[in-house]
């Protein structure tokens, strides 16, 4: 590609091609306008590029173990649950891209095309206007400039092509989407039902939605994907683009409107600020390899380079005009973030249904949607938390013999009883005091600062976590559960990798950095829509919403374009 | 490897054993280029004789056919921390001492039912000096890893589907294969 300032100019940037920058290439593409599509990783194909996803276990020279030598190099990676030797290709190890940690977090990364969508764990359950509403009802943070009936129909649009497997369960706080058929809950799962719904007011448990294909519609053969198999190997990547990721969906929707320019080892420096036009004009690009710079320009950009990364980009875009960082008017850029609280898990056995067990897998288990503090505070604490629940049988392994009695004993088909286990996900609080900002000094390999990160728990935190173990412990307890453990894994914030903010969005520019649209107050034609842009985190897995809200904000920055107002 | 012959020696003389000048010779390589552990060729032989006891070849393959000895040491030089790696490796060495100095041969001149003596003594833990416990249940548990995780238990005796497309919430016991790893 030549560097004349014709050939690198589009229609619209899009920086990062993960989960929220797939769908703004998309939108971009397909309602005609020439994308270029950043990513500072490797392109990652769908099918092609998956190298391990057909492997049987014993294929694994360590069995799906990471050796040590690089888990010691790399504790904060090696923390992460799919960090695997399966998958281990498409993580960031902590030595090859480094951060600074003012306080303990565990930076999960995955550089390339696809981005973390290649490994999420694909939940996908809407917010609704008890989530929307928590800031300015709870006094914290500042009121999120939208509500609930502005995002549905977009949740709807992104539901429909991406293709979400769920129950309606008509329940006010957890609204219901287009989805596709549920999966079986299991006996276990069915019966804690029951004995919730009978006990409590307002508690419910659910089938978790899921972005997998359990019925392919025609949109989804369209896009050439099939019903998903219940492999549950999905962060290998899915030879049949069963669940949802950018590379099988839609990098390749774009791709076939012959719009999208795909530029992978293309590490964002900074966004190019045009002190003329008062608005941004590009983006300066360092190659991955050569280390290169050159420069791409286009009247709209979508910063969507992940959360943290975003935040650093806006920081290290300084010009005259935004010496502090792009849009950054009131110093509040990199400060506010919030993230999920998933550091309490509670586990137990039932006795009864011995008779029945599962067969197969599913990719999916129950979900318990927020009861504390939905319609009134009522705890000393704010907010509250959602929690998965997974119950199953496993062949119980006795390997207290050797010899013949081994092997027997190996062999031997020994159901154990029921397992149950629940995970919190607990909504925190934004801070001003949670925050990231740019090293002085020290810089990466393309002489880009480093983030700092200064991100903890707080009280709110501790109580919740307390909270959950009561109240579960009481669930379970009704239910007949016995052997309940509660276990407090204290991780760091980060390994949630539900990180968010630092760029929220908010009614007024004194106070916030985006408007309803996702446009930065002070740099209209800037939109960002990844984790960088939320007010308030709630509960739960927040891709579908950063999905929702890149589809409506292309919407507007497309009728905006078409207006010439941007 | 001046270290470890000394040891050796060292761990050869406590156990009481007269050294000719005849027997001081380097050791037989490993067949196995190892990052961390330091075997020989003969311990080596003598951990897959150990496996090969802990999960025999009957009727049916066992460790040997199933290559777990070799996944079990690969695993302990590869996933293992630099302490457990110490302590198998001291163990081992204080386990072939023992054996020296009871038996007055090495294990792997024992014969099969001593060799099966002293694994089932192993396996009992008791009264074992200082991480020979350790060493062997390492070696034990990545026996079994490596023998469970093989292509041939995961075909033959518990079915890895890679591709299960079904999912039943609640089946009655009875109608699911136990063959099956579900």
């Amino acid at each position: 590609m030549s560097n004349s300032k014709q050939d690198n100019t589009f229609d619209a940037i899009v920086i990062g091609a993960g989960m929220s920058g797939g769908w703004a290439a998309k939108e971009l593409c397909e309602k005609g306008y020439k994308t270029l599509l950043l990513e500072r990783g490797r392109n990652v194909q769908h099918l092609k590029d998956y190298p391990t996803t057909n492997m049987y276990p014993w294929e694994f020279s360590h069995h799906g173990q990471v050796p040590a030598d690089i888990q010691e190099a790399n504790p904060s990676i090696s923390r992460c649950y799919a960090y695997r030797e399966d998958a281990m290709h498409f993580f960031v190890k902590d030595t090859e891209h480094p951060y600074v940690q003012d306080k303990p977090f565990d930076w999960i990364r995955g550089y390339q095309v696809g981005g973390k969508s290649i490994m999420w764990a694909r939940q996908t359950q809407r917010w609704s206007d008890y989530d929307f509403e928590g800031p300015q009802r709870d006094g914290f943070a500042v009121d999120w400039p939208i509500r609930y009936k502005d995002l549905a129909p977009w949740y709807s649009y992104v539901e429909k092509f991406v293709g979400i497997s769920g129950n309606k369960d008509g329940i006010p706080n957890l609204p219901d989407g287009e989805f596709l058929p549920a999966w079986e809950l299991t006996c276990v799962e069915d019966y804690f039902k029951g004995v919730v719904a009978k006990n409590y007011e307002n508690r419910h448990v659910i089938y978790a939605r899921c972005a997998h294909l359990s019925q392919p519609g025609e949109i989804h053969k369209q896009q050439g994907r099939n019903q998903c198999q219940g492999r549950n190997l999905c962060q290998r990547g899915c030879p049949f683009g069963g669940y949802f990721n950018s590379n099988s969906t839609t990098i390749p929707w774009a791709q076939k409107t012959g719009n999208l320019t795909l530029r992978p080892f293309s590490v964002v420096h900074s966004i190019i600020y045009d002190e003329h036009k008062g608005k941004a004009g590009g983006v300066r690009v360092i190659d991955a390899s050569t280390k290169a710079v050159s420069e791409y320009y286009a009247p709209v950009i979508f910063l969507n380079a992940g959360a943290l990364n975003t935040n650093l980009v806006l920081l290290n875009s300084t010009s005259s005009r935004f010496p502090n960082g792009l849009g950054n008017d009131n110093g509040l850029l990199g400060k506010y973030v919030a993230f999920h609280n998933y550091r309490a898990r509670i586990s137990a056995v039932y006795d009864g249904f011995k008779d029945f067990t599962t067969d197969g897998r599913r990719p999916t288990s129950a979900y318990v949607p927020r009861f504390r503090n939905v319609f009134k505070q009522e705890t000393d604490f704010l907010r509250g938390y959602a929690a998965s629940f997974f119950s199953g049988r496993f062949h119980a392994q006795d390997t207290s013999g050797i010899g013949e009695e081994l092997k027997q004993q190996l062999a031997g088909a020994a159901l154990s009883p029921w397992y149950v286990s629940s995970q919190m996900m607990g909504e925190t609080i934004p801070k001003e005091s949670n925050m990231v900002s740019l090293h002085a000094d020290k810089k990466d390999e393309w002489g880009i600062p480093l983030l700092r990160i200064n991100i903890g728990y707080d009280d709110n935190d501790e109580k919740m976590v307390q909270d959950f173990f009561e109240q579960f412990k009481d669930m379970y307890t009704k239910a007949g559960f016995t052997n309940i453990e509660t276990f407090d894994s204290k991780q760091a914030p980060g390994l949630d990798i539900h990180e968010m903010g630092g760029v929220r969005m908010g009614h007024d520019p004194k106070t916030s950095l985006l408007n309803k649209w996702n446009q930065l107050h002070a740099c209209k034609n800037v939109f960002i829509t990844d984790g960088a842009c939320m007010t308030s985190t709630s509960t739960q897995n927040p891709s579908l919403t950063y999905m929702a809200l890149t589809a409506r904000a292309v919407d507007y920055a497309v009728s905006e374009m078409k207006k010439g107002t941007l | 490897m001046n270290r470890r012959s000394a040891l050796r020696t060292l761990v050869v003389v406590t156990a009481g054993v007269t050294l000719l000048p005849s027997c001081v010779q380097r050791p037989r390589k490993a067949a196995v280029a190892y990052k961390h552990l330091k075997l020989n060729g003969e311990e080596e032989d003598m951990l897959a004789a150990m496996a090969a006891i802990i999960i025999p070849t009957t009727s049916t393959p066992g460790a040997k056919e199933t290559g777990a000895h070799r996944f079990a040491l690969t695993m302990i030089d590869d996933c293992c921390s630099a302490q457990e790696q110490a302590q198998f490796y001291d163990g081992l060495q204080k386990f072939e001492a023992l054996v020296k100095q009871k038996e007055g041969s090495p294990f792997l001149k024992c014969t099969p039912a001593r060799q099966q003596q002293w694994v089932a003594t192993l396996n009992t833990g008791k009264n074992l000096p200082d991480n020979v416990n350790a060493f062997f249940h390492l070696l034990k548990r990545y026996t079994i890893e490596g023998f469970t995780g093989s292509q041939y238990f995961l075909t033959k005796v518990k079915v890895y589907e890679l591709v299960p497309g079904r999912f039943h919430g609640c089946i009655a016991v009875s109608k699911v294969s136990p063959a099956i790893d579900n």
